[in-house]
């Protein structure tokens, strides 16, 4: 590979990504970063994919890419394309359809290092298929169920000794009467589960850990970044995603076993970066809850000081 | 029947899923519509709420902690852009 540009794909106020584009200046790498929302209007692309050496390029704001430059690609939650407001909702959806297919399928075919193939993060997303993987792996897993069958998760709740958990399969986020609104992790009793609504689409239940601490584990490369979280609430203790001012952070070490599933793990999916959730119980034990392969991190990286942006720095940087 | 290897491209999952967009995307698509009533909403949305206000003392993953971009261009300046004006997903998941 002859390139030596990082490529960064990104939000333009994604302050995340700013950490990983201050570490790559701080290592005097050759930057250049795209927003996905500024095409078509101030990003351009040009591409030959049958021509292998010379690809094509990109323009953006000004700056030409030549795509053949190219090293690496820092990928992280890019926007949506930004049509002009005059365009009929059928023509958004081709012009959307056409652009995905154009922009999207040109960089996604390049022999470039990513963090991370967006075909590898999209299938890294299935969170049953997370919980097959994990065990796979070896890591200790808590007992699941997905189902739209009511009588199935009842059956269920009396087998789990701990109680059991719902959580959303996937963002478990919703907009509705103008609000946000998010799908914690919520406890339930075999009560809540008498509810013909469980059969009009598909639920994820799980056991309940009981549990010491949980800890985010955010793995770059073979690196390996361990912070337990202490709940100071019950709410925390349930979904510590529900409340952040609860919480306290403490870094911490990473079992080896659990280094080896991790890394297994990020092996069989082809992922280089996972956001890694563990819950930990009293005998130490480490259970798998889901793995985010574009999580966040930069706060957790700011409240423990982690170098998490520099670890991500040296995997774009480093030699094919 | 073999079994596809983990990570294998995932046939379920058509390619217009995987590019730009994050699996679960970034964006949400703003509405005004109401819950639709006990017999046709699923059983999970029961368990919506409204995401926790940021603190003072912990910080709050978001993808937007800068009001300012940091957009490298050609002069080192950033590109001017307005504020997004959509609802962002301000949680540790995509």
């Amino acid at each position: 590979m002859s390139g030596h540009t990082v490529l960064v794909i990104a939000q333009a106020q994604d302050g995340t990504a700013d950490l990983v584009v201050d570490a790559l200046l701080a290592c005097e790498a050759d930057v250049a970063r795209i927003d996905t929302a500024d095409f078509p209007g101030s990003l351009a692309l040009a591409a030959t994919p049958e021509r292998i050496d010379s690809p094509g390029w990109l323009r953006s704001h000004g700056r030409r890419i030549e795509l053949a430059s190219v090293h690496s690609v820092y990928r992280r939650q890019p926007a949506h394309f930004t049509f002009p407001p005059g365009m009929s909702a059928p023509e958004q959806r081709f012009a959307t359809l056409e652009s995905t297919h154009g922009l999207g399928g040109v960089l996604s075919a390049q022999p470039w290092r990513w963090i991370d193939h967006p075909a590898m993060v999209a299938d890294a997303g299935y969170k049953p298929r997370q919980l097959r993987v994990a065990t796979q792996c070896g890591l200790n897993v808590p007992r699941s169920l997905v189902t739209n069958v009511g009588a199935q998760a009842r059956e269920f709740a009396a087998e789990v000794r701990e109680g059991l958990v719902y959580k959303s399969l996937s963002t478990g986020v919703v907009t509705e009467q103008d609000e946000v609104r998010i799908i914690y992790t919520s406890r339930l009793t075999a009560d809540d589960l008498d509810d013909g609504a469980i059969g009009l689409c598909c639920h994820l239940f799980q056991e309940w850990i009981p549990k010491a601490f949980d800890v985010r584990l955010t793995v770059v490369g073979r690196r390996c970044f361990a912070v337990a979280v202490h709940a100071g609430s019950p709410e925390a203790e349930v979904d510590w995603r529900s409340r952040y001012d609860d919480l306290r952070y403490e870094v911490c070490e990473t079992p080896d076993e659990v280094r080896c599933g991790v890394m297994a793990y990020l092996r069989a999916f082809g992922l280089i970066f996972g956001a890694f959730d563990f819950s930990v119980t009293p005998d130490g034990r480490w259970w798998f809850l889901e793995c985010n392969p574009a999580g966040q991190w930069g706060w957790i990286a700011e409240e423990t000081g982690l170098p998490i942006a520099e670890a991500i720095a040296d995997e774009l940087v480093r030699a094919a | 029947m073999t079994q596809p290897a983990p990570g294998a491209p995932d046939p379920l999952m058509p390619v217009t899923s995987r590019f730009p967009l994050s699996p679960s995307g970034g964006r949400l698509i703003p509405s005004s519509a109401v819950p639709s009533g006990a017999t046709t909403r699923p059983f999970g949305l029961r368990y919506a709420v409204k995401p926790a206000q940021c603190g003072k003392r912990s910080k709050k993953p978001t993808n937007k902690t800068r009001t300012i971009p940091t957009k490298i261009t050609p002069d080192g300046q950033g590109a001017g852009y307005e504020p997004d004006t959509e609802h962002y997903v301000e949680m540790d998941e995509e």
